[in-house]
Formats: structure tokens, sequence, C-alpha cells
């Protein structure tokens, strides 16, 4: 029966002032660039291993006034606990030993509080563990250090940069430590050097080269006056021990020729690193579990997509799913987030100065299978991008859809997305669906609606009610009262509407009276059967994106955007 | 100390216990070997498995007794990780420190480990129960009548109270505020009223006493049984040394371990033995309880009989002693028994001394080589029976740094002022609840009693005291030196040495020579007592607290041991040497008197058998006629227990 980190807290590391939160068999961590993820993950270095030359004292958190903490020192809690039973298995309770303790409901746990002390003037930090025993009052009794063998737990830490072709190189790489691991029995051992230096001695005799090369270098011989055996060329390893040294590794893409993996790009690279680790930890445990030995891997990841194309990042989460042990992972892939189940994600923003990280737990729990099933469906396999916005803007309709990214790039400059604003388009009905999701990953958001009929002002007043809000003071919600081209119309943008619809229309006509005729019944309309009118009506999506171009290239500054859509991006450019 | 073959006896027992996983009671007679089962099982599990983790209990009576065998396992990598190897009350303190929250405690305790500091608690008690303080302070006439002074008859009253409490806590007595009537029957409201109230002053004060320590463990597994249960699985192996002498609250704290699924628990022991009846121990634990319980059945029951220990003649007494028939292995050597009387024991010592220097350093087949002065031993019933022997020990010329009186279990106790008030002052920097050493200190500092003083801001606290107090012959600078040296120690605990330097350094300003003549005393004490705590704990568990914890299981007082052993009966349980005086063999020394005159003479002849079985080789059992006390000579006659032997009467007037 195996164990599994539940629980982590840490303190007064970087960004990561005062955050908890519970570990699954994998979990994602999601967030921006400096949300905290790698800290995260050093953090949990930090509690599980002895490795402390990547922690000084400048990883202290700093507040917004620029001042220490009043305690100088890190803590990083850990809570270890029995995965589907309330107490640990024999051998694991003879790990942890007494330093196990128990809950009143009879449950058992193992915690402990790693602490980076710094308050001392040496220049390295004092590390210490002591056992938690009541983990929601986060203390720890200082006078009783953790005794457990927390070795069992090995913490694998690969960041960003891997790549397989420098782990070739490096003892201390997964990749080498597995290539390390070489072994033949005696016989094999003799059979195969005997093989090599057969090999060795073939290619050199037989190549023009390397026997002039070898003939020259002889001359060595002649000046320092050595006995030995002379010189000797081995383009082959020549003893098996150094067999990992000259490992290579070739692959062969789609039809081309088979490459040695340095002729490769970084993302294959970076990939075959990856499957390295993934080697060296299943055969590790392997011989564990053979051995009667225990041992709970934990890989600390960052950004498995790195240079990888969207297939195969996907690829890459499945391959780590089959990951022995627990799995910890940073990711900024909107194609990776998708594949997690929601109880896997975790979103780290920064509130002020500090780090927090959400989870979707209360989100999964209040859903019906039937709603998280349509969650996972429509929002989080389709739009995996909205778990790194910034900001979402919600509107329902193709003119907004045409219109919006247009008025954004107009006001910013850039895409929207640039910004980190997402400007999505739903279905009034999955407005409530798509709240609580955003609610859940603590990303602020605006509905952007016509709520011009009843059916709309209906599902737009209900989320409303759910959220206890008034609609009418509450600025998430900006509402039009009218349908958008009706709002421009009314805003005086007629013309520009008039000659969107003619700009798609007009090379329909074969004749210019026909053309002619349309214009004039068009500019006869008034205003309120222009709104109305079908003809129009159905070309509205492919007019939109026509008319924004020529509102924001007005003559007059002051009319390149229609008011509500400048007090859309206004308010947004506050709140970014 | 490498690996000990076992005879075929103890293999057989040995083997049996391992296989089949049962527990085993092993009654082991003197000689034959119980330690060496108990560490060689330990040897055989821990080889046997070399991968598993899971670990072996061995309780020890004695601290001795762990220490000697965790030097005879010492060659073990493993054995560490794999045991548990102290007394039973270490291990209870153990479960105490880690799961001491059970019982809704948050500080760890501090152990009262002074015999006075527990009458002072007493005493308070007494003193603010209306109904007990008229008894101790205004006792009926015809009470009193029967004591010499008021003093006296106190005394003996907190000696009774002191009893009465250690009694029920042996007893696993639970009685705090809480409850409302207490278990068992015989009480009193006035006895319920003193075990409450005592309970609950050390409760307040965050204090625990001997007896808690194995009440509170016992309390911990019985109430938790998920804890118990997670010891079970930690535990695989449970061994008990000297189980003759367990008592009921040992016993019931054993069994409340193992609870029905830790099977694999040995005692071992040796009824013949049993010589601490007074702590509330009984031989019947094991040979009855035990099987019982652990529904023993007659091939679980084994017994030791051969003696591998002593010569042929030691034996034939030592079995003639306990009416027991025990088998000499094989007759090694014939051995020497001899009994001598003496006038008087200057006498006895002349006579000892010339023996000592006729046979140390000669060579005999029964000595292994020659005997040196460490294979020698002198033991007596109590301590005084060696007063006139230390003296002529002293004027020994060749003998006189070569002997020393073996202590038992001792506390730390300074008697110098200075290290008093250290002493004190590190103490409540461990528990500033405990204000017994609050008023202890107030006390020692001759502060004024109206004065008024904190000490819950610790150092500031003792501070402001030391800045009180009126003691006129320790200079300020000692102050101002202790004041940096607490400081010191609560920061770390690591610069304890130094702390123990700058005393030692700043003492010269003292000019009261008694004063500095002690604490050079003190100090020394406590650089030993440092010393054998560093090494016994690990580098980063050290704290104040654990070490004041480490100085209260009395750990500390292993001396430098060194040649000819003087020392009780008590002490000596599980040691053995080539030759063996018991002197002072006189009626009323050994049997004791009080033994005597309660007609409980079983456990004084259990001492003696334990004093016989000491010896190798040759024994010289004698006794002076006359013995000094206080107001003159008295006579004396030869121990019940060699009535029947004949001894030789010599006088021995003049040392050569």
């Amino acid at each position: 029966m195996a164990v599994k980190i539940n629980r982590v807290r840490v303190k007064n590391f970087r960004s990561l002032m005062n955050v908890e939160t519970t570990l699954g068999n994998m979990t994602l961590l999601l967030g921006t660039n400096n949300s905290g993820k790698t800290s995260f993950l050093r953090a949990l270095t930090v509690a599980l291993t002895s490795d402390r030359k990547f922690i000084s004292r400048d990883d202290l958190f700093i507040n917004k006034d620029g001042n220490y903490p009043e305690n100088p020192r890190v803590e990083v809690d850990i809570e270890i606990k029995p995965v589907g039973s309330a107490s640990f298995s024999i051998e694991w309770a003879q790990v942890f030993g007494s330093d196990i303790q128990i809950n009143p409901q009879n449950e058992e746990f193992f915690a402990y509080k790693t602490i980076v002390d710094f308050s001392a003037q040496q220049t390295e930090a004092q590390i210490k563990r002591y056992i938690i025993k009541d983990w929601d009052s986060g203390n720890a009794d200082e006078n009783e250090d953790v005794t457990a063998n927390i070795t069992k737990l090995p913490l694998f830490f690969i960041d960003a940069q891997r790549d397989l072709q420098e782990d070739l190189k490096f003892a201390q790489s997964y990749f080498g430590r597995l290539a390390s691991q070489i072994k033949y029995d005696d016989t094999q051992r003799e059979r195969l050097e005997t093989a090599l230096t057969t090999l060795n001695q073939e290619s050199v005799k037989n190549s023009a080269v390397l026997t002039h090369l070898k003939t020259t270098l002889e001359e060595l011989n002649k000046t320092v006056q050595t006995r030995g055996s002379g010189v000797e060329i081995t383009p082959f390893p020549k003893k098996l021990r150094d067999l990992h040294k000259g490992l290579k590794v070739n692959f062969q893409d789609g039809g081309s020729e088979t490459f040695s993996l340095e002729y490769h790009g970084m993302g294959t690279r970076s990939w075959a690193s990856l499957l390295g680790y993934k080697a060296y930890v299943n055969w590790i445990k392997q011989k564990a579990d053979n051995d009667g030995d225990l041992l709970h891997p934990v890989l600390a990841l960052e950004e498995p997509e790195a240079h990888l194309h969207p297939n195969a990042q996907r690829q890459v989460y499945g391959q780590l799913k089959s990951v022995t042990g627990q799995k910890i992972i940073s990711t900024h892939s909107p194609y990776i987030a998708p594949l997690a189940g929601l109880e896997e994600l975790r979103v780290f923003y920064k509130a002020e100065d500090s780090t927090k990280i959400a989870d979707l737990k209360q989100l999964v729990v209040s859903l019906t299978p039937k709603e998280k099933h349509s969650l996972e469906t429509q929002i989080i396999r389709a739009r995996g991008e909205l778990f790194f916005a910034r900001f979402v803007v919600l509107f329902e309709g193709p003119t907004e859809e045409g219109a919006l990214p247009i008025f954004a790039k107009k006001h910013w400059g850039c895409e929207a997305f640039e910004k980190g604003v997402s400007l999505t388009h739903c279905s009034g009905d999955a407005y409530k669906m798509y709240i609580q999701f955003l609610e859940a990953l603590q990303i602020p958001w605006v509905i952007f609606s016509d709520y011009d009929n009843p059916a709309v002002q209906t599902k737009v007043n209900r989320i409303a009610t759910d959220l206890r809000a008034d609609i009418n003071n509450d600025n998430r919600f900006i509402l039009l009262n009218n349908s958008l081209e009706g709002y421009l119309i009314d805003e005086g943008y007629r013309t520009e509407f008039q000659n969107a619809y003619f700009t798609i229309k007009e090379p329909e006509y074969s004749d210019e009276t026909r053309k002619a005729t349309e214009r004039t019944r068009v500019e006869r309309l008034s205003d309120t059967d222009l709104k109305n009118d079908n003809t129009v009506k159905n070309w509205k999506s492919k007019m939109a994106p026509i008319w924004a171009q020529s509102i924001i290239e007005h003559a007059n500054p002051d009319l390149q955007m229609p008011q509500k859509i400048k007090d859309l991006f206004t308010f947004l450019d506050q709140k970014l | 100390m490498p690996k000990q073959s076992l005879s075929p006896e103890q293999k057989s027992i040995v083997d049996q216990w391992l296989t089949s996983g049962e527990p085993m009671l092993v009654e082991a007679s003197a000689g034959s070997g119980k330690t060496r089962v108990l560490t060689e099982s330990v040897r055989r599990i821990i080889e046997n498995s070399p991968k598993s983790r899971s670990k072996i209990l061995c309780l020890t009576f004695t601290n001795k007794a762990a220490e000697e065998m965790q030097e005879r396992l010492k060659d073990l990598s493993m054995v560490k990780d794999r045991t548990f190897i102290g007394t039973t009350h270490a291990f209870a303190l153990d479960i105490i420190k880690s799961r001491r929250h059970e019982l809704g405690i948050d500080e760890l305790p501090t152990i009262v480990d002074k015999e006075s500091d527990r009458k002072s608690i007493i005493t308070e008690v007494i003193l603010s129960n209306p109904f007990l303080s008229r008894h101790y302070l205004n006792p009926k006439p015809e009470t009193l009548a029967n004591f010499k002074t008021l003093a006296q008859y106190q005394t003996d009253l907190l000696n009774k109270c002191i009893n009465f409490i250690s009694g029920k806590k042996q007893k696993l007595v639970w009685l705090d505020s809480e409850a409302d009537s207490p278990p068992g029957e015989n009480w009193t409201p006035c006895t319920i009223s003193l075990y409450k109230d005592y309970n609950d002053l050390l409760r307040n004060q965050n204090l625990i006493d001997y007896d808690d320590i194995i009440l509170l463990a016992w309390k911990i597994l019985n109430e938790r049984p998920a804890v118990a249960n997670l010891y079970r699985r930690i535990y695989e192996y449970v061994m008990v040394d000297e189980a003759q002498d367990l008592s009921f609250a040992q016993y019931e704290f054993v069994k409340a371990l193992c609870g029905d699924t830790l099977r694999k628990v040995m005692m071992v022991g040796d009824a013949n033995q049993a010589i601490h009846g007074y702590a509330g121990a009984s031989s019947k634990f094991m040979t009855e309880e035990f099987v019982k319980d652990f529904r023993l059945t007659e091939s679980q029951k084994k017994k030791i009989q051969f003696n591998y220990r002593s010569s042929d003649t030691v034996i034939e007494l030592a079995n003639e002693l306990a009416g027991i028939q025990q088998n000499p292995v094989e007759s090694y050597y014939k051995g020497t028994v001899e009994f001598h009387s003496f006038n008087d024991e200057e006498s006895e010592a002349n006579w000892v001394l010339k023996k000592l220097h006729e046979i140390i350093g000669t060579e005999a087949e029964g000595y292994d080589g020659k005997l040196t002065i460490d294979k020698v031993a002198i033991l007596g019933r109590n301590r005084f029976v060696f007063s006139t022997l230390i003296e002529k020990l002293e004027e020994d010329l060749e003998l006189n740094d070569k002997f020393f009186l073996k202590k038992g279990t001792e506390i730390l106790d300074p008697q110098s002022t200075t290290m008093k008030i250290f002493d004190l002052g590190t103490r409540v920097l461990c528990n500033q609840r405990a204000y017994l050493y609050h008023n202890q200190l107030i006390d020692i500092l001759d502060i004024p009693k109206e004065t008024e003083l904190s000490l819950s801001d610790c150092i500031e606290g003792l501070k402001t005291a030391l800045s009180k107090s009126s003691l006129d012959y320790i200079p300020k600078e000692v102050f101002d030196c202790l004041i940096e040296c607490w400081q010191s120690v609560e920061k770390d605990i690591n610069r304890f040495p130094d702390v123990l330097n700058k005393i030692l350094e700043i003492s010269h300003v003292i000019e009261e020579t008694n004063e500095k003549d002690l604490l050079y005393n003190d100090i020394e004490e406590w650089q030993e007592a440092w010393g054998n705590y560093v090494r016994s704990v690990s580098a980063n568990s050290k704290s104040i607290s654990d070490f004041r914890r480490f100085l209260a299981m009395g750990i500390t007082k292993v001396q430098n041991q060194h040649g000819l052993t003087l020392a009780t009966v008590h002490t000596v349980k599980g040691l053995e040497y080539y030759v063996v005086f018991l002197v002072g063999m006189g009626q009323g020394t050994f049997p004791d008197y009080r033994a005597v005159r309660k007609g409980d003479i079983e456990e004084e002849k259990n001492n003696a058998y334990v004093a016989v079985t000491r010896a190798k080789r040759e024994l010289y059992i004698s006794y002076p006629m006359s013995k000094s006390v206080p107001w003159g000579k008295q006579m004396q006659v030869k121990s019940e227990f060699f009535r029947n032997k004949d001894f030789f009467h010599q006088n021995e007037n003049k040392p050569k």
C-alpha cells in the first residue's frame, strides 16, 4: 500500500508568503510567469531533499514595503498520508516510526516542518525538521526533531532547460545515473570487450586516415621514452564500463533518415530528457520493489511543453501520467491544462504582494456529473487558453465576436490576448458555467451583453441573482440594452454600418441598377426599420469587422470607438 | 564485542522463540547467561532480516543494563535504527514525549526529580487543605506522643502521604479534578482530596513525578488503541530483562503495548533475584500474570539451569540459599568459599586488605590469567559497612587511588549556591509554569517574601530576581555571568560547555572559599553529565529541556569506574567478579533489621543470593562481632543466612 504527499504549506519563500494546497497523484500548477509555480516546486525540494544550494537569504519573502518577515526563516510543511486506508502499512509505519501522528478520527499521518533559518548571521542557512502534530495549527514543537527516514520519498527536480544531449554528458543526470548502472556478467563482458578490441583494430587497420594518424602519433614514444604499449586509437569505447560515456541516441522522425539526437530540435531533445527521467525512476522503483524496499518518488517538473508541438505536448502529458510516483508539474500550455482532471489543477496568481493558490475542488464538488461533463467538453477542452487569461470578457453573438477584437487592437495597439485578455464568445446558457469556472480560477471577468430582449435579460439576471449582484450598479455587467447594431446606429455610426452592408452585399449584384435600388432602399429606411431589416440582419456577422474597421479609422479621433466599448476597455485597463 | 556463542541450552531457547513467533518466559538463574540470550536474540533478528525496518524493544531495569546491552551489540551497524534499548521509564517517557497531546498536554512536562521537591509539593497540598493542615500543624496529643518532636511527626506524615500517592499511581489510579469518585476501595474524603490536589498541583505547573511516567504512558496506550496499534506495527519484538522486578504498572504498560497482536515477547528473569519489592514489584507478574495473559503453554516456559559463571563451591552456597538445584555447566574450577569472623570492623578491614595484597597480581587458572584489581569486588548490604574499610584503603599506599564506591543512579544535585541558582534558572527556562522552582529560587536568593516577582518572562524575570537578591557572599559579577550563561544556553544548548567554563572563570571573584570549593566540584559533575548527554543523543536533537529530562532520568552518573569495586548489593545486579568479599555479614545488617522485624525475610534472602552469585571463583564472607554505632559499640552475631556455617575467627590487628 502506498503513501502520498497530501498537503503542502509554504511560508516566507520568495513570493509564497503563506500558501497551502493539496497534492494528488498528478498535480498541474497553472499560472502566469512570476506567479510562484517554480518557487513552489523549489519549496518542495527544500522539504524533501537536503539540497540547499539554491536557497539563500535572498529567497526570503519581502513584502510590498520592502521588509523581510519578522521571523527571517522559510518554512515548508509537508503532510504524508497513507493511500486507501486510515493507517500506514507496516512497512511505511516502520519507515516513519513513532513520528507518525494520529488524528482524532484515528487517521494516521506524518507531517513535518522544514525550517530554513537565516536569523543567525551565518553564510549558510540552518535547516531543521520538526514533527507537526496538528496540521491546522501550523505549529511544530521545536524540541521534537524528525527521526523518520524521509529519503524514501526522493524528489526529482527537472527544470525547463532540460536537454537529453546535455544529460548524456553528465553522470548526474537521470540518464547518466541510469546508464552508469549498466552491468554485464563476466563472460558477457569478456566476449563484448574482445569484440570491441577487434572492432577497434579492424577499423583502424582498414582506414588509411586512421592508420596514418596512428603512425604519426607513435612519434610520441620517441620523445617521452615511455615503455607502455604505445599509441592506440579506438574509434569505439574500449572498456564496457565507459560505455555510457559514448552513448548516443538515434531517432528517426517520419520518413527521414535516422539522426543522432544532437541533430534533432530542442523539442525532441527536451522530450527525450523527460523520457530519460521516466526510464530512470521506473527502473529504481522496480529495483526497490524487487528488493522489498520502499520508494515513493516525487517529480517536480517545469513546463513539460517546452519547445514542443501541441500534439506532442498532449502526448507528453499522457506519458508523464504513467511515470511512477507523485508528479507535480508546472505548465503554461493551453494544450496540457485541458487534459488534466479538474481535481488536478492548481492555479497560482498574485494578490497584492504575494502568491495565492486556487483549486477547483469546490467547483468540482458543486457540479452534477452532467455539468462537470459539459464544463470539460465545452470550456476546458475547447478553450484551454482561458486557464492563462488575466481577464475574460464574456459576450454572446457573432457581431461582438467580429468587432471586439478590432476595437481591442485599436485600444491597446496589440491583440487582446497579448494583454492577457480573453474575448470569449459563449451562449447565454453557458454564462453560469463560465463564471463558476472563472471564479474558481480567480480570474476576473466581465459580461458584455446586448441585454435587449427578455430571453437574454432572464439569463443575465439569473447570473446576477446567483452572485447577489445589483446588475445596474456592478461594473462586471456592461449592458447595451440594445443590439450592438442598434447601439451603433443610435450612437451615430449609421454611415459606417450601411457602408459595411454595401461592401458585403454589392458584389452580389451583376447590374448597377439593382445595386442602386438596394442602396436607396436601405438609405431611406428609418433608424428603427434599419435595425429590424431582415436582409441586412442576414449579413450582420460578416459586416461587423468591416464597420468596426471603418469606425476605428474615423476622421474624428474622438469618434474612433463607440462609448460603451470604450467604457469596457477603460474598465479593463483599471483592472489589469 | 563480537558475536558470542550460545550454549546448546541457550541456543534452543533463542531458536524456539524466533521460529515460533510466540511469547516466551525464560527463567534464568544467576550466572546462566541471561544477558547473552537477550543480546544474541537481538543480533540474530537483525542479521537474519537485514532489510527489515521493524524494531526490537529491549526493556531493561537499569540504565546500566541498557548500556551493557548496547555495548555488546555495538559492532552491529543497524543496531541504532533497529532497536530501542532502555529502561521501561525511558521508553514510557518517549511515548509521553511524542503523544502527550493525546492527554491534552501541550508543553512537555518537567519531571520532579528530587524527593525534596516532591515533599514541598505535598506540603503545599496539605497546607492548602483545611482538614489536612489541621492534622499536620496541630496533631492530636495522642498521635504526637509517638514522636519526639512535631517536626519528626510531620516528616513521618509527609512520607506516609508520598507512599500513599506513589502506591495509588503504581496501581495506575488516575484521578483528577474532573473525576467524581476514585476507583478501588479504601478511599476517604481526606485521601481523595490529597490525591486529587497533588495531581492538580503537578498539572498546573506542568510537572510529572516518576510514577506518572509509566501511568501516563499506560493511559495513552490504553485509551488510544490507535496509538498502541501504531507502536505494534513499529515494534515487532519486545524483550523484558529482569522481569522478576516488574511492577504492576510496568507490567500493565507492557501488556497494553502488546495487546493481542504483538506476540513476539520474551520475558527473562529470575524469581530468586527479585529485590525491588519496595517499588511495587513482584516476580508474580512474570511467573503468573504473563503466563496467564499471554496464554503461555508449558513449552513456552523455559528454565536455564546451568551456571556458566561461578565455581562449584559458590554455586553450592547459592543453591543452598535459594533452595534450588542449579547445575554448573562443567566443573571449571572448584573455587573457594570461606567464612570469617572478626572482633571488630577494623580487624575485618585489615584482613580484607591483607588478603587483597596476597591475591592481586597472582596468576591462577581460575582467574583466566593474572588477577587484576578490577576483577575484585567488596560487597555489603548498605554503604555504611564500608566506612572503616574505606579509611584503611585510603591509608594504603598501593590501593588508595585504585578503588571506588559504586553509586546507584543519582540525580545531579549541585551543592554550591552559585550552581544551585544556575540549575534552578535552567529549570525555570524549561518550564515557566513550575512555580515550585520560582519559589526555590526566591528562597535561595534570599529575596524578601513580599517582593513582587514574575518569572513568566524568563530571562528578564531571572534578571530581576538576581537584582533583588540579598546574598552577600556571591558578587554581582557572578550574577551577571549567570544571566549571560542562561541567555547562551537558551539560544543554543551546544554552548553549555563554554558556559560552564565561563562560570569557572568568574568564580575567582568569590571570596567565600567553601562556596568556591563546592563550585569546582559541581562544575566537574556538570561537565561529566554534559559529556554523557552529548554521547547519548543525536547531534541536532539537543535542547535545554531535553538535557534536563536526561538529567532527570539519571542517565548521567556513569563514573569512571576503574579498580576495586566497593558496592552495595542493589547496584551490582548483572555484574560479575572473579573474587568477591561479602563484608558486614552480621544479623541485623544483612538481613536488614527492619526486614527481620517485619518478618519479611524473603527479599533479603534474594539480596544475599544476588551477592553470592556475583562471585565467579572466590567468595569471602565475613562479619565483625562488634560494630561501631554513634553511641559506642554494638555486638552482633552471624547472619542467619549462614547460621549453619562455621566462621573462622581471627584477629588481624595491623595491615602490613
